[in-house]
């Protein structure tokens, strides 16, 4: 019998765990660590912070789903990973922490043959001085977060309506933050909601980003077919904010948050102030924080990690210009290269580089996006290491043949921008593949076919379908595996 | 373009592209929308079932 440890319950985790107990049955076990009681479908975190769904709506308690499927769970924090075991036994294993009121700050130990390094994310908002979610910034990163957004954004609608003027920021909270697209659409349901309000003469709203340009997100932007041209998806992004009534300030990276003020720097090296009433900046991510102990107690960071903290993986992570990325240095397996044990799919992996064109001001600092790895990619690289996994265990054959890289994996990307089944509205873009192939597509990175970006009613009705689907499809209801990542 | 409210002119604002009414009728259409949302989903699912093996 084998032991698989999942590390993490989110979207990539969660789907690795569910497909490794239908794959491998009774005969082996599946054991999942995480530090929330709760699967969150964090895209839909958006609604819950402009009041359009209940917290509830959106996450649900694990430890039924579990119980269920037959996979053990600990609500607890991973704190190492022993992938040579210790002095007295050879077997790997992981320690963790409790989370769990019940047993909170105890310490378990859990052995394994496989582990799935899941984890996602840390949120690290102490990389931007002042950026405290719920103080003087707000959130949407988590459920929980989302909520205070809400109670704090009706503050700034209750004063709009009574006619004070207000000012609302959204955009990334520091120079290498990612995950725009979740940002940007915050800012157009902040903007779509005003307007229902009535009150949108009373509100400016700023987009902040350290993009280059506008509609990068993360993925050095895209190019989409429409009305006869092929067109940067920065008109795209322009053209929904301008009608959103939305400004911006591209090319800025945060670096200071006090009550009411940002401070940010721009690439061409001045520094400025904006002030708000209302602002929800996205943190930069880094690796959870597990540290990775020898046979002897030794440290072995260096095998499982990067500096940064993601987990080191098949990808090519030599140092090279922005003109020689290749969509050949992005990982395919997940597997960490020294130990053939252990996996890291979803964002816990170290990318070999960015997507986007590094960008340094003139004083030194980098800004631009790092590489997002959310939403699809998360399930996809979650399902391929649960395949790649339950082949092993159940053939014994250790060729991975499943495979998944982000520069030949496409990506949808719903970006609501409304609420409501007949006043709803998305911005409904696809991209593939994820990292641009110039090889293949030498004049535009992707495939222009599959790549699309249409604003309307139908991208509202794309982003509740898959709301819905995503939930079924976690909660483990009939069928839940025929649905795609 | 009343909503506009902090876009001034000459900004680099001012420049973006805006949707004609009848772009902005088609949004929100009811038969072209069922359309599009069927093409979407069609590509999407395209997406996903090549993208990983």
């Amino acid at each position: 019998m084998s032991q698989v440890v999942v590390l993490g319950a989110g979207i990539s985790g969660h789907t690795a765990a569910a497909h490794l107990k239908r794959m491998l049955g009774k005969k082996h076990n599946v054991v999942v660590i995480s530090p929330s009681e709760y699967y969150q479908w964090i895209p839909s975190n958006i609604w819950v912070g402009i009041g359009k769904m209940k917290e509830d709506q959106v996450r649900f308690k694990l430890d039924k789903v579990y119980k269920k499927w037959g996979i053990e769970f600990h609500q607890a924090k991973a704190v190492s990973i022993h992938p040579d075991g210790s002095s007295e036994s050879e077997k790997p294993f992981i320690i963790a922490e409790y989370t769990d009121p019940k047993k909170r700050g105890e310490e378990i130990s859990i052995e394994y043959d496989y582990l799935v390094n899941a984890t996602g994310p840390k949120l690290n908002f102490i990389g931007t001085e002042g950026l405290t979610p719920g103080q003087n910034t707000q959130s949407v990163c988590t459920s929980s977060h989302a909520v205070e957004a809400w109670e704090n954004l009706q503050k700034v609608f209750n004063k709009a309506k009574a006619g004070e003027k207000q000012k609302i920021l959204i955009g990334t909270g520091h120079p290498t933050a990612t995950c725009q697209g979740a940002a940007f659409e915050y800012a157009l349901n902040v903007a779509f909601e005003a307007r229902e309000r009535k009150i949108e003469d009373n509100i400016e709203i700023t987009w902040i980003t350290n993009e280059y340009e506008l509609g990068d997100f993360g993925m050095n932007g895209a190019f989409v077919k429409r009305n006869g041209y092929v067109i940067p998806i920065k008109e795209f992004a322009e053209s929904v904010l301008f009608e959103y009534g939305i400004g911006w300030i591209k090319r800025a990276g945060v670096y200071k948050v006090e009550p009411g003020k940002v401070y940010y720097e721009q690439l061409n090296g001045s520094k400025n102030e904006k002030e708000f009433d209302f602002a929800m900046l996205i943190p930069s991510f880094t690796g959870a924080g597990i540290k990775a102990i020898g046979k002897n107690g030794e440290d072995i960071q260096d095998k499982l990690f990067l500096p940064n903290g993601f987990m080191r993986v098949d990808a090519d992570y030599t140092p090279k210009e922005f003109e020689e990325y290749s969509v050949n240095d992005w990982p395919e397996t997940y597997q960490n290269p020294y130990y053939e044990n252990i996996f890291a799919p979803g964002i816990a992996f170290a990318p070999p580089h960015s997507i986007s064109r590094p960008m340094k001001s003139i004083n030194g600092t980098f800004i631009f996006p790092t590489a997002p790895r959310t939403g699809m990619p998360s399930g996809v690289t979650g399902k391929v290491t649960a395949q790649n996994i339950a082949r092993i265990i159940k053939k014994g054959d250790k060729t991975l043949r499943h495979r998944a890289s982000m520069g030949k994996m496409g990506a949808a990307c719903i970006v609501s921008a409304g609420f409501g089944f007949f006043k709803g509205s998305a911005a409904s873009m696809t991209v593939n593949p994820i990292v641009p192939d110039w090889e293949k597509y030498p004049d535009y990175g992707r495939n222009i076919r599959y790549t699309i970006g249409e604003m309307g009613l139908a991208g509202h009705w794309v982003k509740l379908t898959l709301h819905y689907m995503f939930i079924h499809k976690a909660k483990g209801y009939p069928l839940w595996w025929l649905l795609p990542e | 373009m009343k909503k506009e409210t902090n876009v001034k002119l000459n900004s680099e604002e001012f420049y973006a592209s805006r949707p004609l009414k009848s772009v902005k009728f088609m949004r929100r259409f009811i038969p072209y929308q069922l359309w599009k949302f069927l093409i979407i989903n069609l590509k999407v699912i395209r997406i996903v079932a090549y993208g990983h093996s």
